[in-house]
């Protein structure tokens, strides 16, 4: 049971800086997901918790102690490794027990606890192999026991699901988060990937080049995102964004491209123009939000489909409004062909503007 | 349907025969030397230097290994040599593997591993004398100290880049996963990164035995009447003005028999060792 709280970690290789700033708190028992892209500093952000990496500035507190200056060993931090760098020349048993080992338990303990552990994740018929003799899946679940049997304080994971194939990967993204449930250890989770982000983290924080872009639940990040780059990137297919000037005409604030002219709801577009530090701004508007229209209306735009993809339950629509391409998303099948000419048109109450210059969203 | 041919490596029966006819010469070209110190140390002595050759000694005799070993004190020779080869590689694989590891997982600076390679460039025979000086200064003249030393100087720089080479392969995150577990970066290296390094560690310590074993120079400008290996004593094998060369022959065949066991025995992790960088798999 613990609680971290990070504060102001700055990390530079050379003359990059990995990462910059970031402070935030993880509570106890909270699966933590850092979210980014590569690149962005969240496994270095995890390694410098881990103390695998010595930060350049900022405190790193555990139950309120500082532990910069601890090595790692003495964290009582288990990591998952995205590798997961089983030991090769030990068995199964033997990369499950080593943490105990090294702690000098008494070996009874050590084999009820071992056993406990596979059966709890369902490797015991694996204790004697050697770890290249299993697979991925499994050599995936024999890193997790290894964490696992500690009863560490918290749980560190680097992508640990990246190298399974798709199926697997949603199989124990849900497996993942049940037993963390169930063992209630704190966890910092690192993924590129949104979707694993969203379905198993409690909070989320998005990095992007060092940055903290957004912290919150997954509902927030998705329906209040606070800036254009945790727009795009949280959401799949990811947000549409258009381009336009936000001016104000005879009480109606209209939103005009080269292409197409919309007027906004009053009150939200009232505020955009408030907030926004020029007249440029991004409109955006979720795959699931725009819609085919069946005839002409005030708030439908020309477009041309550009390619159909079924999915069975859903069709992703590309389409192709002057030269740019955008994305809808519809629940059941639509038939079109390329080239076919279509109206498409959108939720205004499901829309997002941001600011061209800053990036900041404008309407939450 | 007719299968394509595949093409097999080779090709055509000349180039086969070439081929075969090559090695066989290139066999005969290396192993001759071998053959023939062999059946001259079985030969008796006016069979050493008879026009035209024996190909085979008639009678064989052991006479040269009685005379070599305990007469011209070969046997003290090559327990000389096994005590200097066994030392040396003792001590230049604990600090290689030690520095070996330093480098590969440390950002020390490619200057500094450069540096220590750089050691190797210089001929041994330029730092010869002040070896000879250092050591007389400090009284360890014809010890084995002193000549286990100097080869550990010279070999250093090979083990510690052979080392490093091979833990650059150990993947950095099995240090990482068991500093986590709970050790510290050097029980880390010795729990587990040294014993899946194994068969590198297997192949340096063959490699610089053997380098210490046949190592002439050095050995020579060190050693007297106290330390004697068998490559400095087997040259004073004189009867008079003639050369002994069925004694040479015996104590170099019984010699050369070490460094022949180590190579069929650990044939395969010299091969691993030596085709650097091969670790995938660990």
């Amino acid at each position: 049971m613990a609680t971290l709280q990070v504060r102001n970690l700055v990390k530079r290789f050379g003359e990059t800086i990995a990462v910059n700033k970031v402070s935030f708190d993880v509570h106890d028992g909270e699966f933590m997901v850092l979210l980014g892209p590569s690149g962005s500093g969240k496994t270095t952000t995890l390694r410098c918790i881990a103390g695998l990496e010595m930060p350049d500035e900022g405190e790193i507190y555990l139950d309120g102690e500082l532990i910069n200056y601890v090595p790692p060993k003495d964290r009582d931090m288990a990591m998952v490794f995205q590798s997961y760098a089983l030991y090769p020349h030990m068995t199964v048993y033997d990369n499950i027990a080593f943490p105990l080992k090294l702690r000098k338990l008494p070996k009874s303990e050590i084999d009820s606890r071992v056993k406990e552990v596979a059966e709890m994740l369902r490797i015991s018929h694996l204790l004697g192999r050697k770890p290249h003799q299993l697979s991925g899946g499994e050599q995936q679940r024999v890193a997790l026991a290894r964490a696992i049997v500690r009863k560490p304080r918290v749980f560190l994971m680097d992508e640990p699901l990246s190298n399974l194939d798709a199926k697997l990967r949603v199989y124990m993204r849900a497996e993942l988060k049940k037993l963390q449930k169930e063992l209630g250890v704190t966890t910092i989770y690192v993924t590129h990937d949104q979707v694993e982000a969203m379905t198993m983290a409690d909070r989320v924080i998005v990095l992007n080049k060092g940055i903290i872009q957004q912290l919150g639940t997954p509902y927030e990040l998705y329906h209040k995102p606070q800036n254009l780059f945790v727009a795009g990137f949280v959401g799949s297919p990811p947000m549409n964004f258009f381009e336009g000037e936000l001016v104000e005409e005879d009480g109606r604030i209209l939103f005009k491209t080269s292409e197409f002219t919309l007027e906004l709801p009053y009150e939200a577009g009232r505020i955009a123009l408030r907030k926004a530090s020029g007249s440029i701004v991004i409109l955006g508007v979720r795959p699931e939000h725009i819609y085919v229209a069946e005839e002409k209306g005030p708030r439908s735009i020309e477009a041309t489909v550009f390619v159909v993809e079924p999915l069975g339950s859903e069709t992703i629509l590309d389409f192709k409004i002057g030269d740019k391409i955008y994305k809808l998303r519809h629940e059941g099948e639509l038939d079109f062909k390329p080239g076919d000419k279509i109206l498409v048109t959108y939720d205004p109450d499901r829309i997002y503007l941001f600011d061209k210059k800053t990036g900041k969203a404008l309407l939450y | 349907m007719r299968r394509k041919a595949k093409p097999t490596y080779g090709g055509s029966l000349a180039f086969k025969i070439g081929k075969y006819l090559f090695l066989i010469v290139a066999f005969v070209f290396f192993a001759f030397p071998l053959y023939w110190m062999v059946i001259t140390a079985f030969k008796p002595e006016q069979e050493w230097t008879a026009f035209p050759p024996l190909f085979f000694p008639a009678p064989p005799t052991l006479k040269n290994f009685y005379e070599g070993l305990f007469l011209m004190h070969g046997l003290k020779g090559i327990m000389d040599s096994a005590i200097i080869a066994t030392g040396n590689m003792a001590l230049t694989l604990s600090l290689g593997m030690l520095a070996g590891y330093a480098f590969s997982r440390f950002r020390l600076g490619e200057n500094l591993a450069f540096f220590i390679l750089s050691q190797r460039f210089a001929p041994p025979a330029a730092f010869a004398v002040a070896f000879f000086i250092l050591f007389d200064k400090l009284g360890l003249l014809d010890t084995y100290i002193a000549i286990i030393l100097a080869h550990t100087t010279f070999n250093l720089p090979f083990a510690v880049w052979l080392m490093k080479t091979y833990f650059d392969g150990v993947p950095r995150a099995l240090d990482e996963a068991a500093m986590m577990d709970g050790c510290s970066p050097l029980g880390a290296f010795f729990r587990v990164v040294l014993p899946i390094s194994t068969p590198g560690v297997i192949a340096t310590g063959a490699l610089l035995f053997m380098f210490s074993w046949n190592e002439f120079l050095l050995a020579l400008f060190l050693s007297r009447t106290a330390v004697t290996p068998f490559v400095v004593l087997i040259p004073k094998f004189y009867g008079g003005h003639d050369i002994l060369y069925g004694v040479v022959s015996a104590v170099a065949f019984l010699a050369s028999i070490p460094p022949i066991v180590i190579i069929t025995l650990l044939h395969k992790y010299l091969v691993r060792g030596l085709t650097l960088g091969y670790v995938k798999g660990v």
